[in-house]
């Protein structure tokens, strides 16, 4: 029960085009921890979270996962134990809901009993159980989003990397797939743009803005009023967990 | 008294010049009708068959210009033909043509008078230039469906002799080709034998339809045509049908695209065909491109056809 | 609506028994007319047989009627694997520019070199030559070091590839002698008239091989269906799976050209059939996509054999006209909730 970090980023760096999406970013998560990135919109979340489930490769810097350079680790490997939620759209036909939640399982290799147990169990939680036959093309934006959610579930990795885990989802949603992720006890890093949903769940916050990490710590640590009003130009305070707005700066 | 013999000379001249000078020439084709005054003396030919017989009327004197040869020319009208320029290798372009500032154009083949080529003969003849196409390619006279007889060519041969004022030449070469035709028919060298005409092809067989000038090549020697229930002028036909046929002799057609050596190589080649009678026994007659299409020397693919059948034996 | 329709084993069998039935009456009816005894005593190599029916059953029906089934599956599967790496419905197995290119070279050897060492060469290998150029001129056009093999470029790339062979064969056909580009032309609206047994090899083996190597991947293209980035997270390697599978699809179809000229509609509609049928998930969309292409492509080869006879029709031009209809039926009676 070692308190090592799970991930490690040191000194990260994208480039894309002439242009740094990404700078001098390191932060570790422990395990068992909920992060969250938050930052306003361009501030690089995205970007970070794509290096992490390895959609792109970094121009520079290191990300170490369990204790290992994730270059060393195989594809698979990797995906068995890292799973994200992508915000990718994507429009799917001919593959039915229950048929998307089990290539969710891709990176292991179950039975075809475990397999179909998981996958029943993930329908259940995203509250699509009845659904499971039905093709998953007629899905709506909401839908199409609780159904991702549902691969994860199912896929159950040590560290869940989740972007914009709130898009599409109406609230009752929003409330019942993060505590149902939350009651795992993995370790999770989610980018938020809404703050009062982070604070409910965040143990620490990572700050990004124009490619860096500003700051990475409690909540209330991280949003100082002066925090607020450079990056989120903003002029507000956060006050026992909820985040008071007091107008644009 | 001295001054009398002078009047009737002027008169008798004047009296034969007449004749040509008054008279109005025209000459059918189609479904158009040409017009002149005196005979054409600018002609340009498409196709070999109206070269051909242009030459064989020894009016080569009126050609300015020739296009399109299928294959060689006769070494008897080498020195003509030479003489007269070669406009393009296919069909020239539009302009290439007008600017011979010809009077009379003469084709062998519709497509001379088709969108992609020349353009349509009622255009040409708008910009006061006749037109002529051999008659057995005239769609609207012979129908697919209908056996093709020699009787276009003749009809040919007496349009242009009367346009030209050769008519005692014109009438002389088909008579000539009359009774050459007549003696094959006497002699039937093909004597029913079951036939497959072999143009070119190997994923089909193109061959002779019921109705064009393939079919009456094989008509002319006495030959059956597998295919003759086949409409059209020629016919792709399929290998089973070939086989099912039961050719008794084939007859190869010779051209510069595909020889009859390459035919024969194919044929032996091929595991059935290989088997087949004919070819087993080799009875492969050949005959040269020109002997496929009805002008002045279909006679002599007939005459060469019936002579290397007689050879053949049984 | 039901993603899953009828039962996969059911469907599979179905169509597994389909294909033998239309392999039979490929080889029983031809354009030869035979009596019904002296095709049974040709197929069974009775001694009693007809040499030359049994050589016409045997040494042409047969082959023919198995590179038609193989060029058939060999495009089906092509198509599938096109419209799952590209996630692209209207994806073809001729979008990379392939049977432009076998046409262009296969009409311009045709024209411009001797017959003799076309015939010695073989117009067939001259094709897929042709179509495997044209293929890596697609990918060099479309590959960029930063950014891979990006979908739309690609497809883009494909069309300009496909445009300018096409005005090659033009080019030639239009100088050329109209004697000589019949040939040509036939060729190009594709018959399988002409097969030996030799002929098959190439394809009989190679199919065999990208399926099973298909199937064995067909969760990973399942994943591709969900996005590039959900794929990657799911630990597929789609730079590497596209470029594979993408050359086998090149392979498979560059044979298919080679052996029986250009058909269309296939690599398009079959997948598109199969799917309606069994569903997107690539195990049992492959075997059955497999299936579907050969049972269209020897009935419609049949076709072309007996409805204009003793006159053979190409495969393109009966093509579409028969197996529109089937689609569309299948269509519509989805379309209904069946």
């Amino acid at each position: 029960m070692a308190s090592e970090p799970l991930l490690t980023v040191d000194d990260l760096l994208l480039r894309k085009e002439g242009k740094a999406l990404l700078q001098g970013v390191g932060f570790a998560l422990r395990p068992g921890r909920f992060y969250g990135l938050i930052g306003p919109n361009g501030a690089g979340k995205s970007s970070l979270l794509r290096l992490l489930y390895r959609a792109e490769r970094a121009s520079g810097g290191s990300i170490r996962f369990a204790g290992r350079d994730i270059g060393t680790i195989g594809r698979r490997a990797y995906a068995a134990r890292v799973g994200a939620l992508v915000q990718e759209p994507v429009s799917l036909a001919g593959l039915s809901l229950g048929e998307v939640i089990r290539l969710g399982l891709l990176p292991l290799r179950l039975a075809p009993a475990d397999a179909a147990a998981r996958t029943a169990a993930a329908l259940a939680t995203i509250g699509l159980a009845d659904r499971a036959d039905d093709d998953a093309a007629r899905l709506s934006g909401g839908e199409q989003q609780r159904l991702f959610f549902g691969q994860l579930l199912a896929l159950d990795p040590e560290l869940y990397l989740l972007d914009e885990p709130h898009n599409h989802l109406d609230l009752h949603f929003q409330y019942r797939l993060l505590d149902a992720i939350r009651r795992r006890g993995r370790t999770v890093l989610a980018s938020f743009h809404d703050i009062t949903l982070a604070a409910r769940y965040c143990d620490e916050a990572l700050l990004l803005d124009h490619g860096r990490l500003l700051e990475q710590g409690p909540l209330e640590t991280v949003l100082t009023p002066q925090r607020l009003a450079a990056v989120y130009r903003i002029d507000g305070h956060f006050d026992a967990g909820v985040l008071r707005v007091h107008g644009p700066v | 008294m001295k001054t009398l013999p002078l009047f009737a000379a002027a008169a008798g001249l004047l009296l034969a010049a007449t004749p040509t000078l008054a008279q109005d020439r025209q000459i059918e084709s189609c479904e158009t009708v040409s017009s002149f005054t005196t005979a054409p003396s600018r002609v340009i030919t498409l196709n070999q068959q109206a070269t051909e017989i242009m030459l064989a009327l020894g009016l080569e004197g009126q050609l300015v210009g020739t296009a399109y040869l299928d294959d060689a020319i006769p070494a008897r009208w080498q020195a003509a033909y030479d003489s007269v320029p070669v406009l393009a290798e296919q069909y020239p372009a539009r302009e290439v043509v007008l600017a011979q500032n010809p009077d009379f154009l003469f084709a062998g083949f519709n497509s001379a008078f088709g969108e992609k080529a020349l353009g349509s003969q009622e255009e040409w003849n708008a910009l006061g230039i006749g037109t002529y196409l051999v008659n057995v390619e005239c769609r609207n006279l012979h129908p697919a469906d209908v056996k093709l007889t020699t009787a276009p060519l003749f009809t040919d041969l007496e349009r242009i002799g009367a346009l030209f004022g050769v008519e005692d030449r014109a009438a002389a070469v088909a008579d000539d080709i009359r009774s050459r035709l007549d003696a094959v028919a006497d002699a039937d060298p093909g004597q029913g034998r079951r036939a497959f005409l072999y143009d070119s092809g190997t994923e089909t067989a193109f061959s002779a339809g019921c109705c064009g000038a393939p079919g009456l090549l094989l008509d002319a020697v006495g030959l059956t045509n597998i295919a003759a229930e086949v409409e059209g002028r020629w016919a792709d036909l399929a290998w089973e049908a070939v086989v099912t046929g039961a050719p008794d002799v084939i007859v190869l057609v010779d051209a510069e695209w595909s020889t009859a050596a390459e035919k024969i190589a194919y044929l032996k080649a091929d595991p059935v065909l290989s088997e087949l009678d004919a070819v087993r026994h080799e009875r492969f007659v050949t005959v040269p491109f020109s002997a496929t299409v009805l002008g002045v020397r279909f006679i002599e693919g007939v005459e060469g056809l019936g002579a290397d059948l007689a050879a053949l034996g049984q | 609506m039901t993603a899953r329709r009828g039962k996969p084993v059911l469907l599979l069998v179905l169509a597994g028994l389909a294909l033998l039935l239309a392999g039979l009456a490929g080889v029983y009816w031809g354009t030869a007319e035979l009596s019904w005894g002296a095709r049974l005593e040709a197929l069974l190599r009775l001694p009693g047989a007809e040499r030359h029916l049994m050589l016409i059953i045997w040494e042409w029906r047969l082959p023919r009627v198995l590179m038609v089934a193989l060029v058939g599956a060999a495009l089906a599967l092509s198509g599938v694997l096109m419209q799952a790496l590209l996630r692209n419905p209207l994806a073809d197995p001729y979008l990379l520019g392939l049977s432009s290119g076998a046409s262009a070279v296969a009409t311009a050897a045709i024209v411009w070199l001797p017959a003799a060492f076309v015939a010695s060469i073989g117009l067939p290998l001259l094709a897929f030559a042709g179509a495997m150029l044209a293929f890596l001129v697609t990918l060099g056009l479309a590959f960029s070091p930063a950014r891979g093999l990006d979908r739309l470029v690609l497809i883009l790339a494909g069309i300009a590839v496909s445009l300018f062979f096409q005005s090659v064969s033009a080019f030639f056909l239009h100088i050329a002698d109209p004697h000589a580009t019949r040939a040509a032309l036939q060729w190009l609206m594709g018959s399988a008239a002409g097969t030996v047994w030799r002929d098959l090899l190439p394809l009989a083996v190679a199919l065999p091989l990208v399926a099973l190597v298909s199937l064995r991947f067909s969760p990973m293209l399942d994943a591709v269906l969900l996005g590039d980035e959900r794929a990657a997270a799911l630990g597929v390697p789609v730079s590497w799976l596209r470029s594979g599978f993408f050359t086998a699809a090149a392979l498979l179809t560059g044979l298919s050209v080679a052996g029986a000229g250009i058909v269309g509609f296939v690599g398009l509609i079959v997948p598109h059939m199969a799917r309606l049928l069994i569903g997107a998930t690539h195990r049992r969309l492959i075997p059955l996509a497999l299936l579907l292409g050969a049972i269209v492509l020897v009935l419609v080869d049949l076709l072309c054999r007996i409805v204009l006879a003793p006159q053979e029709l190409p495969l393109g031009v009966l093509l579409a006209l028969f197996a529109a209809p089937p689609f569309i039926l299948i269509l519509r009676r989805v379309r209904h909730g069946i």
